[in-house]
């Protein structure tokens, strides 16, 4: 039995035997090839290959984890232009008459053995990346297809050294019961879809000693596995296993009823969808109505845009579930790191502050208004409210408004069906939309406030980056400021007002936002029976005096760990 | 032959994407183009290859010492000094 610490990724014990995802492969023999011209062909069609396929997975980093994984992609792409990777493969196979396998894997291992040497341990980890590059290409040239987590047989812990995007799509969810990586953080891709659904996950843990069919514990809550556990470990953790399942079931069981406080007081729990197969899996898991459309993913991974026609039938599909519920559908947020092959932009010094978002939208209004006609004709028998993302200035949101009346003028003059009394609210993201807030509410029909992005802004750290993401503290002072001024902002102007972004599912952060009295959290569906037990467990009247602490206090650290004892506190009391 | 010596100060040090920036830097010019880590004392590698410039792992606040030799090295050591002092636009 040997015992593993890592970072707890996503809560919860599971008991399963491992599933090592591997990208390694068969021993290769050398060989002597009769023509050099037509290997060193092979190798370049390898290369393009991979290239195109690096450069797909690029653009495909979806939302969640997207520019860590998009950094990491770009290296591997030039990894793939490198005199001493590529050009050294190259010459053994002209020098040697050596077979492309060989000659590369040769390269690869003699620059992953240099690695080896280097003591710091950020630098040393690229040396994995060559590594992926490597085996990508040799899967290629061997015709293997890509690595994939389809076939993962029941109960399985599966092992990876990080999983990418593209690795978790094709996951086959229900037979996996929990996710362990040598690599990674709390705020990576694979913490954020542990989370998404509901399983526990153990990130950061370097190497694990595993085989397939080791048998496994996942304490997603403290952040530690146990490999091959005695009989007393195991029946101890089985104990753990079933109150937590128990818990999560009881919490699931009660997760369709609406979610009020000891006292009375009711938040609306809404999702966050992405696509339509999530929307259909939202009303089950809780969700009262989407308070997040992401509409992205109709755009992302093609090379032409969608039509209306197409967009309409989407927006159909996914409204469906939701008769009666309300849903917030965002317009288009693509620009900072994401840019679309459809809409080709120049190229910005820094992007996260350039053309993004409603910007982006107003800068091509025949795009902008082929969505919003889609949008607001799918939005027929529905209470659909469209929502703008990135709004800095009430400028931005009235030319955006005026463009939601221009497409309703042109769906009447042709005598097309739509629901012409959509609420039009925008995002708060930006620092100065926060600030501004008393105005623009007035205008406005409600605010939803987009915590990492304004966490992100008002702080001036990417919330991405390896250095600084610690430190981009949605509970620091001054984001808790803005957000409390929105919710005061919006309520003084009569308007309704939402919460987006992570924290309005960390139930940390539960007593400072309904005492602040936000009216809706919208959060991704795995996360939503816990947080509505959260809210049953709390007492709206006690609520104002969090606030006024939270607000006080000095730090974000201070603002945790008073909030901490609160719940534990208040835990032991009810 | 051309020399520059140079202060890194991207927080990240010459890795990820700033490393990678130099490396499409120096892959713009003919001229042969190597770098060493001087503040470990280290040994001269070929600029255009990611792999080599990751390898001399060069932390914030350590020299680098870069050499270009041919036909554009002028043009080359200029541009590099200017990508090395230019924080800016490339320590994100």
């Amino acid at each position: 039995m040997t015992r593993h610490k890592g970072i707890p990724a996503s809560g919860g014990i599971a008991i399963g035997k491992s599933y090592v995802f591997r990208t390694d492969l068969p021993v290769l023999g050398d060989r002597k090839v009769d023509s050099t011209a037509d290997e060193l062909r092979r190798l370049d069609a390898a290369i393009q290959a991979v290239a195109a396929r690096l450069r797909e997975l690029e653009r495909g980093v979806n939302e969640n984890g997207n520019s860590e994984r998009a950094e990491i992609l770009a290296l591997q792409l030039e990894f793939l232009d490198d005199p001493s990777l590529v050009g050294e493969a190259r010459r053994s196979i002209q020098e040697q008459s050596l077979n492309a396998e060989a000659a590369l894997m040769r390269a690869s291992d003699a620059l992953v053995e240099e690695f080896a040497k280097v003591e710091q341990e950020y630098f040393k980890q690229r040396a994995d990346d060559i590594r992926d590059v490597s085996v990508r290409l040799l899967r290629t040239l061997l015709g293997l297809p890509e690595a994939s987590l389809a076939e993962v047989p029941p109960a399985s812990v599966v092992v990876a050294r990080s999983l990418a995007p593209s690795d978790t799509a094709t996951m086959n969810t229900a037979n996996t019961v929990a996710i362990c990586t040598e690599v990674g953080s709390a705020i990576s891709h694979t913490a954020i879809i542990s989370r998404s659904i509901g399983i526990p996950s153990v990130v950061g843990l370097g190497g694990l000693p595993v085989n397939d069919y080791s048998q496994l514990i996942v304490d997603g809550d403290e952040g530690v596995v146990i490999v091959d556990p005695d009989e007393e470990t195991l029946v101890r953790y089985r104990q753990r296993k079933e109150a937590w399942e128990t818990r999560r079931n009881g919490a699931l069981s009660r997760a369709t009823e609406p979610a009020y406080t000891e006292d009375g007081r009711h938040v609306e729990i809404v999702a966050n969808v992405g696509s339509p197969t999530e929307a259909r899996r939202a009303p089950e898991l809780g969700a009262e109505g989407i308070g997040l459309l992401r509409t992205e993913f109709l755009f992302l991974q093609r090379n032409t845009l969608p039509d209306e026609a197409e967009q309409y039938d989407v927006y159909r599909r996914i409204f469906e579930p939701f008769p009666t519920g309300p849903i917030v559908v965002r317009t288009l947020d693509v620009g900072g790191d994401k840019e679309l092959p459809s809409l080709k932009r120049l190229p910005e010094g820094n992007p996260f502050l350039g053309l993004r978002g409603i910007r982006l939208s107003l800068s091509e209004p025949q795009v902008f208004r082929t969505q919003l006609r889609a949008i607001l004709r799918a939005a027929v028998g529905h209470d659909v409210r469209i929502m703008f993302p990135m709004v800095a200035t009430v400028d931005e949101f009235r030319r955006g408004r005026e463009q939601v009346r221009v497409a309703i003028r042109e769906l009447e003059q042709a005598g097309t069906a739509c629901n012409a009394s959509c609420q039009v609210g925008m995002m708060i993201e930006v620092p100065s939309a926060a600030i501004s807030a008393f105005q623009i509410a007035e205008e406005a029909d409600f605010f939803s406030v987009g915590t990492n992005d304004l966490t992100q802004y008002t702080l001036a750290m990417d919330r991405t980056s390896a250095f600084l993401s610690s430190q981009a503290d949605p509970f620091d002072p001054a984001v808790l400021f803005l957000i409390e001024r929105t919710v005061s902002a919006a309520h003084a102007a009569g308007k309704w007002v939402g919460i987006c972004g992570e924290m309005a599912g960390d139930p940390l952060a539960l007593p400072f936002l309904l005492g602040i009295g936000t009216d809706e959290l919208s959060m991704v569906g795995g996360r939503i029976a816990k947080l509505k037990e959260a809210i049953r467990g709390l007492a709206a009247r006690e609520l104002r005096d969090v606030v006024g602490e939270c607000l006080r206090l000095p730090s974000g650290s201070e603002v945790r760990t008073f909030l901490a004892r609160y719940s534990e506190e208040r835990g032991a009391r009810s | 032959m051309q020399k520059l010596e140079a202060e890194v100060i991207y927080p990240v040090g010459l890795h990820a994407r700033p490393a990678a920036r130099f490396v499409k830097v120096a892959k713009g010019f003919s001229s042969e183009i190597r770098v060493r880590n001087l503040t470990r004392d280290g040994e001269f590698v070929n600029a255009k290859s990611l792999a080599r410039v990751v390898k001399i792992a060069v932390a914030q606040h350590q020299k680098v010492s870069i050499t270009a030799e041919g036909e554009d090295e002028d043009a080359a050591i200029r541009a590099l000094e200017e990508f090395l002092s230019n924080t800016a636009e490339n320590q994100q």
